[in-house]
């Protein structure tokens, strides 16, 4: 077997050496059974994975965020299996409620005799009360129906106090007095 | 110098596929995969190594020594190498020296110098390159060789000896 080109190693010539050397290099080496093909491929294939630009192709930034987010859900489940159970804490809280509307309106049937004179004592205090304002009748009957409801309609305005003249019993009534007092 | 192309590969490939794979028989019973991948991982370098073929016998060597304790078989890797030995050699044609024999009794020899014979009769490795492959000095590795040669030839002439008698 031949020495290799190129290299600084001894190149002893073949009368120096021993015959039983010489001999033994006349013995030939049983041949390689390599699959040529697939070398050449697996050689082409590493070629091109280990360069990129000149330069040795960098294979940890995928690996290591795998890693990562690996370790962070294996984290987070054992946080979550190593949770305590959450403790039930009963708590009484009294909320105020507003009336019940049959109380309501009991309390606003028995307060409006009250209020009505009062809001009426205001605005002719405050002086303005309108010249051709309608009726205080009309006004406590306004109340009254916006407070109670239709059912209070039929009540006699009985709390209208002053004696004068009783109030419109329909729509047309009051307009008609609207428009002649106006 | 750029990475070692398809040509360069297959050159090595001619040149020294079957001292590559005679030297990594010593240790595994698959030597050819051993040198394939060598050569594959020669591929990789960006930079071939300065020194191309003392650089592949280290990688098969180490290579084939990996092989041999992955299989768990280092501990009889010399019975190993002494029952297959009748493959490393292709049939002498002119039967000046019998292949099968001389496989035989260089099995049998110890590792560092059938190593240092290997890598010196069929690698073309020079002294220098054989110490630093084993681990020692260049005149370390040339008492192995020489040693080993003689040992070589004393068996052989002994086993011809009695062979005639």
């Amino acid at each position: 077997m031949s020495l290799p080109n190129g290299d600084e190693r001894e190149t002893e010539p073949d009368k120096s050496r021993s015959r039983f050397e010489v001999e033994l290099t006349a013995l030939t080496p049983r041949s390689a059974q390599f699959d040529r093909d697939r070398l050449m491929f697996l050689a082409g294939q590493a070629s091109v994975r280990v360069t990129d630009g000149g330069r040795p192709q960098r294979r940890w930034p995928w690996p290591a965020a795998f890693s990562a987010m690996t370790a962070v859900a294996a984290g987070l489940l054992v946080m979550m299996l190593a949770r305590p159970e959450p403790q039930v804490v009963q708590r009484i809280v009294r909320v105020p409620m507003p009336p019940r509307a049959d109380t309501a309106a009991t309390a606003a049937s028995s307060a409006l005799p009250e209020l009505l004179p009062t809001a009426r004592r205001k605005e002719t205090e405050s002086g303005r009360q309108m010249p051709n304002a309608p009726p205080a009748a009309y006004l406590e009957l306004r109340d009254r129906v916006l407070a109670l409801g239709w059912d209070s309609w039929s009540t006699p305005a009985s709390s209208s106090g002053d004696g004068g003249e009783p109030p419109p019993a329909s729509n047309r009534e009051l307009l008609n007095y609207l428009l002649h007092d106006g | 110098m750029d990475q070692v192309g398809p040509e360069r590969l297959g050159r090595l490939l001619d040149e020294h596929g079957a001292a590559l794979v005679l030297y990594a028989r010593q240790w595994c019973s698959a030597p050819e995969d051993v040198v394939q991948e060598a050569l594959i991982q020669l591929v990789r370098q960006p930079q071939p190594p300065d020194k191309l073929l003392p650089w592949l016998y280290r990688v098969v060597r180490n290579g084939a020594i990996s092989a041999s304790r992955r299989k768990r078989r280092r501990r009889n890797h010399e019975t190993m190498a002494a029952k297959e030995s009748d493959a490393w050699f292709e049939p002498a044609a002119d039967e000046r020296l019998d292949a099968a024999l001389a496989a035989r009794h260089l099995a049998s020899l110890p590792s560092e110098q059938r190593e240092a014979i290997v890598a010196r009769v069929w690698g073309g490795l020079s002294f220098q390159e054989i110490g630093e492959l084993l681990g020692t000095s260049s005149s370390s590795a040339h008492r192995w060789y020489e040693a080993g040669l003689t040992a070589l030839r004393e068996r052989m002439e002994k086993n011809v000896i009695t062979k005639w008698r």
